[in-house]
């Protein structure tokens, strides 16, 4: 993809300064990823901008649920449904699902292909078939119109006039709708002419069509040609388009004289010549739109789509096979291309802006220079951007670069630190190297106070800090490597180190905090005082953690951060925007502070994917800052792959809550018609199914739903992106059913959609018939409640011979299901398996095919009882069993799959004691952890981990695949849960950690003290050990 | 019984007769084996087994009275030539290296597919022994543990060869055979070999072992 820059206005430009430039840029040959020998007012190394446009491309097709890959025509309604036209009838677009209306299901959508899709100002919409019909969908009703009158085959499209006249192009002529039939204008008499296209000039309220070769003028008296083609060329069959200067744009399908196809229609009816950037063939072009952006929008045959910015910068946008046939805006600004094979496409503009640099190799920190642009270095190189315009600096064979608010420019080099001072404009010039860092010390961060001093953290140098003149170690040799440097309000300096160890500078001494624990001894690679004064910190492994009374709160991956590593944290409003390993996160401050240790998911927490405009999805963490909040109000995020840019203020901007629709009621698998939105139920009704929906376009797949019953559910149902609610045999009653939908962030709100729901009793369902049956359920309850007691009382009498009960019962339960089961299942093994092996010929495939399915459940079934057996057997009540357990279970698992499986497993694993549940719920998210592995991961190599340290067992199941990465994450999300959730139940810890360069591991952890028979009275020593349960 | 020469001589010992009855059906049903004795536990196998000279010993684990363990035992230095494979329900490696070391050379999930029992006797008879992972490491540490112990006198226990050392790392590594063998550069056939001297090493030593603890006291 090429893009251009042209420094003036597309709209005055001019032929020969556009020959020129081309020629130019023909000289240049193919776009150089970057130009050395160009050179602009003195910088160094300039190249041709790229990245410019952020617009994120999408494609819909049959897969996706619409019913040809055609799409002829699109139209939008108010209620924000994208229709779309095609050869097989109507499709509606919420964002997510297709629902179709085809001739044959909806008698009122004009049979043949829909070419012309029209909604007018009073939101009514209009829809013309190749076959001459045409029908009307007014509040959700469709109306056909009367086409008898006229011969109005061929309907191509629709025009409102100031008036609000609809009119009609056919090929049969020109015509108007007049209440419900269509009509010829008698004041336009004369013979008709065909039409393809028809347009208003909103300016002079007047109705131009074209076809083919003309342009022709409708006024009172007549019709005038205002545009004739040269013979041998057409103007293309649809070809009006209105613009948004007011006037219209008519394009031929051929080029003139001068190579243009599109012409500027003036009020006097002269046309102007629109020419474009690039080469388009004859007759090749699809559809066109004028944005509201001033963007031109042109589909070219083979060649997809091109934008042409206000400022003639131009760029294309490929897309599928086919060509595209039909451009459309939507209320929120997206384009939207309907292609003739390739279905439908969305042109989005991302969130993001990607800056692409020349360098080679990861993104590291990025600021801001005092003297305006971003400063940011990539591999070994640095680059400033202002305008949209990246430069290189001088300065290289640095790893990490900072523009002091002093002008000055450090750069941090292998083992040292490099100090430039700069004015901006020309070439950074070098005020010193220092020395006094050792070689195998390394500049991680830099940080630079509000009184100037200018701080930097260092691997194994603790923290340096300079007051302009010199710079010097601060003198604390406990301080080892520091990654992250803050201050807070009252001008206290923090910084956060590699063990998970926290400082604070006051009257030039260091104290440090004992955070270790709430940060698990991982490093705090982020730290941000947010304006409450509350102090976050990012880690490696922990997620985002801070201060909530005495106690840590740590907010991790499973609850919905793209990865529990944090490397960047900054606060804006009452967001905090976070750049983790896993990519790009906002999520809500408030929302954050009322979180405890044990809440669930975040409900607010948005992580940015490709539909945003990402291209990258990690964020870069080895230097400090890789976040900027610049004057403007952009944040800039040092990414792995590239730089990117975003405006905070533009994902609020984008926000809004859907609306939601209820779509249909299913009773018994039934459809139930219902208006006025109330429905009557029939006594019987077991399954009770109501499907919603709610368009949005943008971002559909954040979307969130909760429908509640009133009179059954006490709260929400959360629903995620599901689009039904099911209720099995609803007692009668009355009830209103709600739904509602979440607005990208995750904040609910709005009117949602509701129904009333009446469902009859049976007889027997009846207030009578409940009362005596309730008399006598009352009477066995009481029963119950005496035996119960006396059950109770001899559970209380029997608690002290429990315990050994309790373990003499689970080696009999487990021999039990050994012996007995396990045998008969052996049999039921061995017979169909002999069975599959006797049951040859055709005749017999099919038993032959069961017997074979027998077998394999039973297989199924003989390793589940193996695992039950095992969580029952106390005789495995200890670490080494499960270490065995574990292991054995992966060799079988992994076996006959294509990923390598490697073991690091001590050889000797102490005996301490476990618990069956311990035991248990450890394996089942282990196994978890290796099912996720093999479905989602895409990896070659398991590496699975166990080591019991002090009073820690810890596992780590990692892979070298595709780590936590956007597109499956709400897939594994489950997955991940549910190894969170088992590992918390058994006081346990689940860590997912992105590994590098790739891949993913998951630690589970679990507290086992070393020796709990010194804490277990059964067995009868007193506690010599202080080693505590948990 | 007429046994044939190539035929591979198997015997059951388990206290389930019903299961014992179904592999014996599948042994004798597939061509090249013969059940050539069936035992319902422990004693009744001490008696009788020796005198049926069996290719491949299939022996419950846990069974009434005397379990398969101390069985192996007691038969293994009787039968030299008879190769022990231990059965079990379900997963318990920790007993499976115990009758290892008390002379079986494999072992065998009594939920394996017939096809899979087969090819295990097979296997075993031709000289081959399965190891997990776990196994592995215990014998890695069997191996190990027994030179840093300070024993009275330094008896002569055998030693894993270098080649054998690495095999049997590679395999508490989870590496597979075939991996093994490529990494080796030596043949799949050749591993299992190793892994039969491994086991035979594995039981030498813990019968000196126990001498020396013996005599130690």
């Amino acid at each position: 993809m090429g893009i251009v820059i042209f420094s003036f206005n597309f709209n005055l430009f001019r032929w020969r300064l556009l020959q020129v430039l081309f020629s130019a840029f023909a000289l240049l040959g193919p776009l150089p990823a970057y130009a050395e020998d160009v050179s602009f007012s003195g910088l160094t190394n300039p190249f041709p901008r790229e990245g410019r446009s952020n617009y994120v491309v999408r494609s819909w097709g049959q897969a996706d649920g619409l019913s040809r890959n055609a799409v002829h025509s699109i139209a939008q309604t108010p209620d924000g449904f994208l229709w779309l036209g095609t050869s097989a009838g109507l499709a509606r677009f919420d964002g997510s699902q297709f629902k179709i209306f085809s001739p044959y299901t909806t008698p009122s959508v004009p049979p043949g292909t829909i070419k012309g899709l029209f909604v007018d100002s009073r939101g009514r919409m209009w829809i013309g078939s190749l076959g001459g019909r045409i029908s009307m969908m007014e509040h959700g009703e469709l109306v056909e119109i009367d086409v008898s009158s006229v011969s109005a085959y061929g309907v191509l499209h629709f025009a409102e006039d100031n008036g609000g006249r609809i009119w009609v192009a056919a090929d049969g002529g020109l015509f108007y709708v007049d209440g419900r039939m269509l009509v010829n204008d008698p004041a336009k008499a004369g013979p008709n002419v065909r039409s393809a296209t028809v347009g208003i000039d909103s300016d002079s309220g007047d109705v131009y069509t074209c076809y083919w070769e003309s342009l022709v003028h409708w006024a009172e008296g007549g019709k005038t040609l205002v545009y004739t083609d040269q013979p041998q060329r057409r103007l293309m069959s649809q070809s009006i388009y209105p613009r948004k200067d007011g006037g219209l744009w008519f394009l031929s399908a051929s080029l003139d004289e001068n190579g243009a196809v599109a012409r500027l229609l003036e009020p006097d009816r002269a046309t102007t010549p629109q020419k474009w950037p690039f080469q388009i063939p004859q007759y090749s072009i699809g559809a066109f739109l004028e944005d509201r952006r001033r963007n031109l929008w042109i589909s070219v045959y083979d060649q997809g789509v091109y934008r042409v910015g206000p400022d003639g910068e131009y760029e294309q946008f490929k897309i599928g096979n086919g060509k595209v046939v039909a451009l459309f805006e939507d209320q929120d600004g997206s384009i939207w291309a309907g292609s003739s094979l390739s279905g439908l496409t969305r042109l989005k503009q991302g969130l993001f802006q990607n800056i692409s640099a020349p360098g080679s190799g990861q993104v590291g920190t990025v600021s801001e220079a005092p003297f305006g642009g971003i400063i940011f270095n990539q591999g070994s190189s640095s680059f400033r951007i202002q305008d949209g315009e990246v430069e290189r600096l001088n300065m290289s064979g640095l790893i990490a670069a900072y523009a002091s608010k002093a002008g000055h420019l450090w750069a941090a080099i292998p083992g040292g630190l490099n100090q430039y001072l700069w004015n901006g404009l020309d070439k950074p010039l070098t005020l010193g190297s220092v020395s006094t860092i050792q070689p195998a010390k390394q500049i991680r961060c830099f940080y630079e106070a509000e009184n100037g001093q200018m701080w930097f953290g260092s691997s194994y140098g603790g923290l340096l800090v300079s007051d302009g003149e010199s710079i010097r170690a601060f003198p604390e040799s406990r301080m080892q490597e520091i990654h992250s440097i803050t201050e807070d309000d009252r001008g206290t300096l923090w910084a956060g180190g590699h063990e998970g160890d926290l400082w604070y500078i006051r009257e030039g001494r260091a104290t440090r905090m004992d955070v270790k624990e709430g940060v698990g001894g991982r490093a705090i690679a982020a730290l941000h005082f947010d304006d409450q004064g509350v102090l976050w910190m990012g880690t490696r492994g922990k997620g985002l953690v801070f201060l909530k009374g005495d106690e840590f709160v740590a907010t991790r991956a499973v609850d919905g951060l793209p990865s529990d590593e944090v490397a960047g944290i900054v606060g804006v409003g009452a967001h905090l925007w976070l750049a983790t390993t896993g990519g790009i996160a906002r999520v809500n401050r408030d929302e954050l502070y009322s979180r405890t240790v044990s809440s669930g998911p975040l409900s607010e927490c948005l992580v940015f994917g490709p539909d945003d405009g990402l291209l990258d999805f990690s964020c870069s963490s080895l230097y400090s800052p890789n976040m900027h909040r610049a004057q403007d109000g952009r944040l800039w995020i040092s990414m792995v792959e590239n730089l990117v840019s975003v405006d905070p203020q533009e994902v609020t901007r984008r926000t809004k809550i859907p609306q939601v629709y209820i779509e249909e009621v299913r009773v018994n698998d039934e459809v139930a018609e219902f208006s006025e939105e109330a429905l009557l139920i029939p006594p019987g009704a077991t399954r009770l199914s109501i499907a919603y929906t709610a368009v949005m376009l943008e971002a559909p797949e954040r979307t969130r739903f909760q429908y509640r019953l009133d009179g059954l559910d006490t709260d929400w149902v959360e629903a995620w992106g599901q689009r039904t609610a099911n209720y099995n045999s609803p007692p009668p009653g009355d009830y209103l059913f709600r739904v509602r939908a979440s607005d990208s962030h995750g904040a609910w709100g709005g009117e949602g959609a509701t129904i009333k729901l009446s469902i009859d009793p049976h007889f027997y369902q009846t207030l009578l018939f409940k009362a005596s049956v309730g008399t006598l359920i009352g009477t066995i309850f009481g029963v119950l409640v005496w035996l119960a007691a006396r059950v109770k009382l001899s559970r209380k009498l029997a608690v002290l011979e429990r315990d050994n009960a309790v373990e003499k019962e689970r080696t009999r339960i487990a021999s039990e299901i050994h012996d007995k089961l396990g045998a008969q299942l052996t049999q039921i093994l061995f017979q169909s398996q002999s069975l599959t092996g006797r049951l040859g010929g055709e005749a017999d495939e099919q038993s032959a095919q069961q017997a074979s399915r027998v077998n394999s459940s039973a297989q199924e079934l003989a390793r589940g009882l193996d695992e039950v057996v095992w969580a029952t057997n106390p005789a495995m009540d200890n670490l080494e069993g499960l270490v065995a357990y574990i292991s054995g279970h992966a060799e079988e698992f992994f076996r006959h799959t294509p990923i390598r499986l490697r073991f690091d497993v001590p050889l000797v694993v102490d005996t301490r004691e476990m618990t069956s549940d311990v035991r248990h719920n450890f394996f089942l998210a282990a196994s978890e952890a290796m099912t996720n592995l093999l479905k989602h991961s895409q990896a070659s190599e398991a590496s699975i981990r166990m080591n019991a340290r002090g009073n820690e067992f810890v596992v780590e199941v990692s892979d070298d695949g595709v780590g936590l990465i956007s597109p499956n994450l709400r897939r594994s999300g489950n997955g991940l849960r549910n190894i969170s959730e088992r590992m918390r139940r058994i006081g346990g810890v689940a860590e997912f950690l992105p590994r590098q360069p790739r891949g993913l591991t998951v630690r589970l952890s679990v507290a086992v003290p070393a020796s709990l028979e010194a804490l277990s009275p059964k067995k009868g020593s007193s506690g010599e050990s202080s080693v505590s349960l948990d | 019984m007429e046994a044939s020469a190539q035929s591979v001589r198997v015997t059951i010992t388990d206290d389930d007769s019903s299961f014992s009855e179904s592999l014996a059906l599948l042994v004798d049903g597939s061509p090249g084996f013969q059940c050539v004795g069936r035992f319902s536990d422990g004693e009744a196998a001490l008696a009788g087994l020796p005198d049926c000279k069996p290719d491949v010993a299939l022996m419950d684990i846990q069974m009434p009275g005397r379990n398969g363990i101390e069985c192996i035992r007691e038969l293994k230095p009787k039968l030299p030539l008879t190769q022990f494979v231990v059965l079990t329900s379900y997963t318990d490696d920790k007993r499976v290296f115990e009758s290892l070391k008390a002379g079986a050379t494999g072992y065998l999930l009594k939920r394996s597919a017939p096809v899979e029992i087969l090819q295990a006797i097979a296997e075993v008879q031709s000289g081959g022994s399965p190891m997990s992972g776990y196994i592995a490491r215990r014998v890695v540490e069997s191996f190990g543990s027994a030179s840093n112990e300070p024993t009275l006198e330094k008896p002569d226990l055998p030693k894993l060869s270098p080649r054998e050392e690495s095999v049997v790392l590679l395999l508490s590594k989870g590496y597979l055979y075939k991996e093994i063998a490529d990494e080796l550069s030596i043949g799949v056939e050749t591993v299992r070999t190793h892994l039969r001297r491994i086991y035979e090493k594995l039981q030498v030593r813990t019968r000196t072992e126990a001498v020396v603890k013996y005599l130690a006291r």
